[in-house]
């Protein structure tokens, strides 16, 4: 093969895989227990709920958008479509999360999502649609509650609470 | 150390790796580009790679593994699971659980190991990601060779370690208590680029490289194969295993040294035996009559060789079975169920009520226990955190103390193994009486699966259509464990481009038209010469039986890909290449094959999650959307190879098959990166790509 020689490079080449090698080898012995005081990694969102509190802004949630309405594309049953919860976060101490959650009891649907919060900032939750088979809603609408709190093991807050008319659209 | 000395080594070693690579790459891979292709179908689903339990048979396996790095073949320690009985796929003996696939089990084992070591010296997330950029460095390496582009290397390369600093950036710690699982992913993963490299080379074995390299990249990457790479389920081995038969036993009429290949076929069926005794029954069914039949020579020593190849091959297979059920033919997953016996105690440890009732009943040679159930696929609810072992949680024993566990635990399982090949040789003469017999009968069940699979082809039109052509949602088949989500596709629905195969009777057809029906009498004489109708009628034999052996399970719930079909695929995708409209276009110009290809995949994943992003859609509409899209393509793609093969030269059918293979990558990406969530990404950049993407 012809490799690109430079006279000021050399071999750039292998000079890029000797380069990789050399930072892959360094940073993992550094990752171990052989050099101790010395560790990457970590910087995501923390891994579990901790302590901890967050100062919510504002919450944004189209109510109107509940309901239930026919599946697309052949899936042949109903969704209850739920719309994602925008929620601004001033501020985060410890290790808090977002519960958003929507109960409706007469159809036995009592549906959660959470969120481990890294930061201030918008946060999109998202709840999955529910689907119902054909016969399983007699009903034209139903009553529901959304819910949004921020959670942590010394704190429980409920920062939104909507009752929310869900109309069965066939 | 001397200069001189330095250099002379490092000539020593350069020269050494030289030999090996001149010796070893065309054993292995063909040739560089069948070495390409394998690194690269490696380095691209290793992204789709999560670290977690998609269904809740692959427990019992990850379990398995373990316990077998402890060295034993029960299941006495639970290291991943929430409790025994959710856990299908275990099977008691004697007052003993065990699981089955040991197959896979064993080859993860090798994986294990090394993951164990690597992750007492340094971070494992880090040697994961350390591991993919080297992954990627090479495939750029070797890509750059093929096309003569050093620049291809460098950006690669360079590309390789901006990706490993990002990993490093983003990365979080992973706990080497998933090392179990990880290697039997790795198998897997492996198992994936098997995939592409046999059918690369079977289909380079008749019609050159440019319809291998097309051949291996659909094979791999437009197939379910895609999906299944990293769930650790058995059918992306089986497949492997599958195509390499298919590969070896073309090889073997087609190559100057027949010998070696023929014994690989059979080989491979013995190591299938190991993995699912059902699968590999079908296959030495179907391979031994077309072999014998059309091989060369027939000669003493042909058989004799390949018959002794085929019994070693079986030994791991049988030394197995002989330690867990006393008889070896008699695999674990023929023993009766686990169900509710056992229990977990305290430690972690199993504990099996009213064992002792030994009571392999034998029952059928079943292909598969319909005991899976994905663990919530679509349900992305609870934070799917490790779930935690039954046991106390001490930090885990030192290097030192795992080497020596190590060494002992061998020692214990190869004096095992010994002792039970001692007894095996001895049983040998009986079992292959016994077996012959046992055989037969096994046979006879699998033809009564067959018989009520052809009994549907003939009799239930609709029900073939739900398995083969358009899903929805189909009837009879459980949605509520997957909260009635429509997930289950057909077989063309994932894999479109198998659409073009219907331009098989075409082709036959217009043979027949052109041959006459006067020269049909020579027909038999051009099979009998002619290596690549040989391969033909025996690749097309294996499909339709392996197929009609399933039939009869088919719909069922948790197969997503339709995925005990999955094994026989990329065989089927083999049919594909030897279609002469697509060898024609793909030999005048296979760029515009893989242009398609890849700028329908990256047209396809980009349109597909803009679309979403509108469409808001639940994961079954996700599903039956792309569903759609796929039935599409593959008819236009169907239509263009049929309309060329007619008579209307020069349609671009190059490019409908590359446009039709993107659309299955597409789906098989989305789904891996955003629509079924579950545990956490091995690498960090995959699963920051799954946060910027804004749906489900």
């Amino acid at each position: 093969m012809s490799r690109a020689f430079d006279p000021f490079l050399g071999d750039p080449i292998g000079l890029s895989q000797q380069l990789l090698i050399g930072v892959v080898i360094v940073t993992l012995v550094f990752s171990g227990p052989l050099v101790p005081g010395l560790s990457f990694g970590g910087t995501g969102p923390p891994a579990t709920l901790g302590d901890g509190n967050a100062t919510v802004a504002a919450v944004d949630v189209d109510t109107d958008a509940v309901a239930v309405t026919p599946g697309r594309f052949g899936t042949d049953v109903s969704y209850l479509r739920i719309p994602d919860a925008r929620v601004s976060i001033d501020d985060v101490e410890g290790e808090p999360r977002l519960v958003y959650r929507l109960v409706v009891p007469e159809l036995d649907v009592d549906h959660a999502e959470t969120r481990l919060l890294a930061g201030p900032g918008k946060v999109t939750v998202r709840l999955s649609d529910v689907a119902f088979v054909p016969g399983q809603l007699s009903a034209d609408r139903y009553d529901g509650t959304l819910r949004v709190r921020v959670q942590s093991l010394s704190t429980d807050r409920t920062v939104f609470n909507e009752s929310v008319t869900i109309e069965v659209r066939r | 150390m001397t200069r001189e000395r330095v250099t002379g080594l490092r000539e020593w070693v350069s020269e050494r790796g030289e030999t090996i690579r001149q010796r070893v790459l065309p054993v292995l891979f063909g040739d560089r580009v069948g070495l390409t292709l394998f690194l690269g179908v490696l380095a691209t689903l290793a992204i789709l790679w999560r670290v977690g339990f998609f269904i809740t048979d692959t427990y019992a396996v990850a379990n398995t593994v373990i316990n077998l790095a402890e060295g034993r073949l029960n299941v006495a320690r639970i290291e991943y699971s929430l409790t025994l009985g959710s856990q299908p796929g275990l099977y008691e003996h004697g007052g003993r659980v065990f699981g089955r696939n040991y197959g896979q089990a064993a080859l993860a084992l090798p994986f294990y190991w090394l993951l164990e070591g690597a992750s007492a010296i340094a971070e494992l997330r880090l040697v994961l990601a350390g591991a993919w950029s080297v992954l990627v460095a090479g495939f750029a390496s070797q890509l750059g060779r093929v096309l003569d582009r050093s620049r291809v290397t460098l950006a690669g390369t360079l590309l390789a370690l901006a990706l490993f600093v990002a990993n490093v950036a983003l990365s979080t710690p992973l706990d080497p208590r998933w090392n179990g699982l990880l290697a039997l992913q790795l198998v897997s993963l492996v198992a994936a680029g098997v995939v592409a490299v046999a059918i690369y080379r079977l289909g380079r074995e008749f019609h050159g490289q440019r319809v291998g390299v097309a051949g291996g990249l659909l094979a791999a990457l437009a197939l379910p194969i895609a999906f299944w790479a990293t769930i650790p389920k058995r059918h992306v081995m089986s497949a492997a295993l599958i195509s390499v038969v298919v590969f070896a036993f073309a090889r073997s009429r087609n190559a100057d040294r027949a010998l070696p290949s023929r014994a690989l076929a059979y080989a491979a069926v013995g190591v299938l035996a190991w993995l699912h005794a059902a699968e590999a029954l079908v296959v030495l069914v179907m391979l031994v009559p077309f072999d014998i039949a059309t091989a060369r020579e027939n000669g003493l020593r042909e058989l004799v060789i390949v018959g002794v190849v085929f019994v070693l091959s079986l030994l791991p297979f049988a030394v197995t079975n002989v330690l867990i059920t006393g008889s070896p033919l008699t695999a674990p997953r023929m023993l009766s169920g686990l169900g509710g016996l056992a229990e977990l105690g305290p430690g972690g440890e199993v504990v099996v009520d009213g064992g002792g009732q030994a009571t392999p009943d034998v029952p059928t040679a079943t292909p598969d226990q319909p005991t899976t159930t994905p663990s919530k696929p679509v349900s992305p609810g609870d934070p799917t955190s490790p779930p935690a072992p039954g046991g106390n949680q001490d930090p885990g024993p030192g290097l030192w103390t795992r080497i020596t566990g190590f060494v002992g635990s061998m020692v214990g399982l190869v004096a095992g193994a010994v002792d039970a090949t001692i007894g095996f040789l001895g049983s040998v003469v009986a079992a292959v009486i016994v077996g012959i017999d046992v055989t037969t009968a096994r046979i006879g069940e699998l033809w009564s699966y067959v018989s009520r699979g052809i009994d549907i082809v003939l009799g239930d039109l609709e029900r073939l259509g739900y398995v083969f052509v358009r899903s929805g949602r189909t009837p009879g088949v459980k949605y509520a464990i997957n909260d009635q989500e429509a997930i289950e596709l057909a077989v063309l629905e994932v894999a479109p481009v198998l659409g073009t195969l219907i331009a098989i009777p075409i082709v036959v057809g217009k043979r027949g038209v052109r041959t006459g029906s006067d020269q049909l009498r020579r027909l038999a004489a051009t099979i009998r010469t002619t290596p690549r109708y040989q391969t033909d009628l025996f690749a097309g034999a294996l499909v339709v039986a392996f197929t009609l052996l399933y039939l009869p399970r088919l719909p069922l719930y948790s197969q997503i890909t339709m995925r005990y079909l999955v094994p026989i695929m990329p065989v089927a995708a083999y049919g594909i290449m030897r279609l002469p409209a697509v060898r024609r276009s793909l030999t005048t110009d296979v760029r515009r094959f893989l242009a398609a290809y890849f700028g329908a995949a990256v047209v396809g994943i980009v349109g597909v999650s803009a679309a979403f992003v509108a469409l808001d859609p639940a994961i079954g509409e996700a599903m039956q959307f792309h569903a759609l899209v796929n039935l599409a393509v593959a008819g236009i793609a169907a239509a263009v190879v049929v309309l060329d093969t007619v008579g209307t030269r020069d349609l671009p059918v190059g490019t409908a098959i590359g446009a039709v293979g993107g659309a299955g990558t597409t789906l098989y990406v989305l789904a891996g990166i955003e629509y079924f969530t579950y545990g956490q990404f091995a690498l960090p950049v995959a699963e920051w790509l799954s946060a910027v993407i804004p749906l489900f």
